[in-house]
């Protein structure tokens, strides 16, 4: 079994209540941040460790960080609006191991210098924010948090923000928005990050819950053993999160690149194989927004360069198998249909073509589209996302846009049959 | 005249002062609002307004973007049922149609009692448990048709009033923490903390000196 | 021009040809100088820059070679590349006009924007002529009045935005917002909170479409009939420029005109609608 970094704890009764979590050496790595080392050199080890941000974006953290424009006022928001269809990884987290999360967050904040953390957590995790919050409670209790933190001479305070249901707020201009009280629009760019104008205009770190949890492990046992793992650029492990139609559905974390798709969905400890007689129709890694890979690409080790290379990505770390009994045209349409009811409405390509798409895939779905529709389909989404190409170009403010054509143009490219036998036969040739 | 009863407006008094910027209390301030009264009332954005120094029109445009917040009444119950991929999969859609013979009311729609509001919303983060449902936040799942209606009759008869708590998704634990540390204090803390890490670096590589 | 200015001249290249700009300015700003206009809808001189509508797309190349980019929201910098007249941006120009219009009523003839709209002229210069959206529209409840003066038509409503960010930025009283999410999105007030805000009337000016209408001027006259004659306002001793429109021998319209020093093109709404005054039968002298 490998290394388990931020499911360590998580099976362990009452992971979330700090005595549990002291007991198996939380707080420790604040300690140690705070009264042995100094905010560079904790940046150091995070740089060293190569980790990638967990959200999505896969951008390196440490690099990130040495972005952060050195302004007096300055932020830590991390993002737990965890909201990319198939992705649950987060939600264990924060219900789970809430202060192995405050650990990693303030151990951040010392590192970067912020003058106050948030933790923006997605309003439907009502049981999740419960235990943030709870945890953030236990911690100022504690001394962890607040005013002189262990006699170190840091203060900081940390604030929990609940967002309040909506997908673009997970986009990290759109969060920023949010937690200032506002609609979820996400930000014109430039400035492409919130490292220079972030939060309140000052300079911002925005990170991810998965990256926050790795960081007291990080600093505890250094950055080299974390980059120990892994392979090339995908250090560390990772919190896969496998759905759809396997027999074992669920997070298993992994060191990154040491399995392939095929033992992550057929492995008995992991996915545990598909239902008798099935085979794998395609993958979703990374969640809705990426394109989908066929059986041929099962072979793929779980890494970040990896899936970029077959033309996808792996995103959030979510995977959804579909199976040969799963209609492709259904289940791209219902995608269609999520960034549809998503789509923040600010600029007009998502906020009319998301709408429209959904409308040309749910007629083809139901039988009443033609040939022509496929065309008609492909074109709205090129004007989306001209050239249909990944890593694809965008008309639209946000990724948001971008990401509506992955899977039509992926379930078009790989079942165009399937479309024929929808519109020949008008109607839906599966059963569900 | 006060929205908020006198426990809740010291909250929100709290929550205001959490921020460098008032308006970023807005959005809590709506989950206690619907925490108070199940919905957001008309009289609770006036007062929320107030409360961060905005427009009643801009708690509003805030309000509506975001599911949760409910400018329209809603039942004590409010049950999501899922229908993106995973579930889709896993039988949502058929999940929610039961869900909606089962309550008789379309999604979107409240029960005449007043008991039950039904939606069809969006990932919910409980893939692994698909199809899935959500009540007042709280998960379900996975659902078989049987177990659905098993939940309605638990919340029918208030045997679930423990892991199924009123509105409001902080309603059960608040904030408990001194008042936040002057942003003033902060910063003249870091630069002390700064300098002396510059001086201990000179001392100890004095040909370094000004490099860090 | 001042030395400090000159000084902070920019050259950059627009469909090959060269041009002098002021560094800073916005692309769409420097194009039009020069004498390429980039359509627009959300983009206003006078409020600051959002990158909505999406209309003013053009190339410009960047490290990784050119894309797409909103003209309204870069600043023009030395040496930058732009096109204007490509296939990619004439593509992308259409796309957003066709997105535009799938939910937009097709009822010009009855608009009374219809002859000075941004939306129907653009149309027109760049747009794609036929309709490719079979399904069912969006459907608003037709006008309703946001106040006394100002009616609201939800369902020609493009988003722009103009109208709310005035409200908020130059008036300084967001009475008037987004509401909702994605294509549900509305502009609208407070329930019961009407658009009592006195300088209300600009709204209507500037919108890019037929969705703001203002009481004095519905269905009073077609653009192509008016004259008009070049003004300042008597309302009051801030002289702000106006334009006086006239129709059958009525006056029927005060717009304002931009001028730096005075107004920036806003009028108050007594100003504005004062003009009712001239023609009414209750008046004495």
């Amino acid at each position: 079994m490998s290394t388990k970094i931020v499911t360590a704890r998580v099976d362990i009764p009452n992971s979330h209540t700090l005595s549990v979590y002291l007991e198996h050496g939380g707080y420790q790595s604040l300690r140690k941040a705070l009264l042995e080392m100094t905010p560079e050199q904790v940046q150091e080890e995070v740089t060293a460790s190569g980790m990638l941000g967990r959200g999505g974006a896969g951008f390196e953290t440490g690099r990130k960080w040495s972005m952060l424009k050195q302004d007096l006022v300055r932020y830590l928001v991390v993002n737990g609006d965890e909201s990319e269809p198939s992705t649950f990884k987060d939600h264990l987290l924060v219900e789970n191991d809430p202060h192995q999360l405050v650990e990693g967050t303030l151990i951040t904040a010392y590192a970067i210098g912020a003058s106050r953390a948030f933790i923006y957590l997605r309003g439907e995790f009502a049981l999740g924010l419960e235990r943030v919050q709870s945890a953030i409670n236990e911690a100022y209790a504690y001394g962890a948090i607040g005013r002189n933190i262990f006699g170190s001479g840091f203060s900081v305070d940390l604030v929990l923000q609940p967002g309040a249901g909506a997908y673009i707020c997970g986009e990290e201009t759109a969060l920023i928005e949010s937690l200032e009280g506002k609609r979820g629009f996400p930000r014109i760019k430039p400035p492409y990050f919130p490292a220079v104008i972030g939060l309140y205009g000052a300079p911002t770190i925005v990170n991810n819950v998965e990256t926050m949890s790795n960081v007291p492990w990080i600093v505890k046992n250094g950055g080299q053993a974390f980059a120990a793992m892994g392979k090339g650029r995908s250090t560390g492990t990772r919190l896969f999160a496998l759905s759809g139609d396997v027999m074992r559905p669920g997070n298993y974390e992994l060191e990154m690149t040491s399995k392939t798709f095929r033992e992550l969905i057929y492995d008995p400890d992991f996915g545990g194989g598909l239902k008798e007689g099935r085979s794998v129709k395609a993958v979703i890694p990374g969640g809705v927004s990426a394109p989908w890979i066929g059986p041929d690409n099962l072979d793929l080790p779980l890494g970040q360069d990896e899936v970029a290379q077959a033309g996808s990505m792996l995103g959030s770390g979510s995977i959804i198998v579909l199976d040969d009994h799963t209609c492709a045209v259904r289940a791209a349409w219902r995608i269609t249909r999520f960034f549809n009811r998503e789509s923040c409405g600010q600029c007009t390509p998502c906020r009319e073509g998301s709408g429209w798409i959904e409308k040309i895939m749910h007629r083809i779905e139901l039988g009443s589209g033609t040939e022509s529709d496929l065309d008609l389909v492909l074109d709205a989404c090129d004007n989306i996302a001209p050239g249909l190409t990944w890593p694809p170009q965008q008309t639209t403010i946000c990724v948001l846009g971008p990401s509506i054509p992955s899977s039509v143009v992926s379930a078009i490219k790989m079942f165009r049959d399937e479309f024929m036998v929808h519109i020949k036969e008008e109607g839906c040739p599966f059963v569900h | 005249m006060s929205f908020f009863n006198p426990e809740n407006l010291e909250k929100a008094q709290v929550l205001v002062g959490l921020y460098p910027d008032k308006r970023s209390a807005l959005i809590p301030l709506c989950h206690l609002a619907q925490s108070q009264h199940g919905h957001l009332s008309k009289e609770a954005m006036v007062e929320i307004a107030e409360l961060v120094e905005v427009q009643p029109a801009e708690v509003y445009g805030t309000a509506s973007f975001y599911d949760m917040l409910h400018t329209e009444e809603v039942g004590n119950y409010l049950v999501g049922v899922c229908t993106n991929v995973a579930c889709l999969l896993g039988g949502g859609q058929e999940l929610l149609e039961h869900a909606s013979d089962v309550l008789g009311i379309p999604p979107g729609a409240t029960t005449e009692d007043g008991k039950f509001t039904l939606e069809e919303v969006e990932c919910v983060a409980h893939c692994d448990k698909a199809p899935c449902a959500q009540v007042n936040y709280r998960y379900f799942g996975p659902l078989t048709n049987g177990d659905f209606d098993q939940l309605v009759d638990d919340l029918k008869s208030d045997r679930l009033s423990d892991s199924v708590p009123p509105h409001g998704v902080l309603s059960r634990v608040f904030r408990d923490a001194p008042p936040m540390v002057p942003l003033e204090i902060i910063h003249q803390e870091r630069r002390v903390m700064d300098e002396a890490r510059k001086a201990r670096l000179a001392a100890q590589n004095p040909d370094a000196g000004g490099k860090q | 021009m001042s030395t400090d200015e000159s000084q902070n001249l920019v050259t950059l290249s627009i469909d090959g040809k060269e041009i002098n700009a002021k560094g800073g300015e916005l692309l769409i700003e420097a194009a039009e100088k020069a004498g390429v206009f980039i359509p627009r809808f959300c983009y206003h001189n006078r409020l600051p820059q959002v990158g909505m509508c999406r209309m003013c797309l053009v190339e410009v190349k960047g490290p990784r070679g050119f894309s797409l980019q909103p003209s309204c929201y870069l600043p023009v910098s030395e040496a930058m590349e732009v096109i204007t007249q490509s296939e990619k941006v004439k593509k992308a120009q259409d796309g957003i006009l066709e997105f535009l219009l799938i939910n937009h009523p097709l009822d010009c003839p009855t608009c009374d924007k219809g002859g000075e709209c941004p939306l129907q002229d653009q149309t027109l210069t760049y747009g794609p002529g036929e309709s490719r959206f079979a399904e069912e529209k969006r459907h608003w409840e037709k006008p309703i009045a946001i106040s006394e003066l100002v009616f609201l038509d939800r369902e020609r409503c493009i988003q722009c935005d103009r109208c709310t960010r005035f409200a908020d930025v130059v008036a300084g009283d967001a009475l008037i917002e987004f509401i909702g999410r994605g294509d549900h999105t509305e502009v609208n007030v407070f329930p019961d909170r009407p658009f009592s805000s006195y300088f209300s009337g600009n709204t209507v000016q500037i919108c890019p479409v037929g969705a703001l209408t203002a009481t004095p001027y519905r269905f009073k006259a077609r653009p192509w009939d008016l004259s008009q004659v070049e003004s300042s306002c008597m309302a009051c001793s801030m002289g702000c420029r106006i334009m006086v429109q006239s129709s059958q021998n009525g006056l029927t319209r005060y717009l304002g005109l931009d001028s730096d020093s005075v107004n920036h093109g806003w009028l108050c709404d007594k100003g504005r609608f004062g003009f009712e005054a001239v023609n009414s039968a209750d008046r004495e002298s």
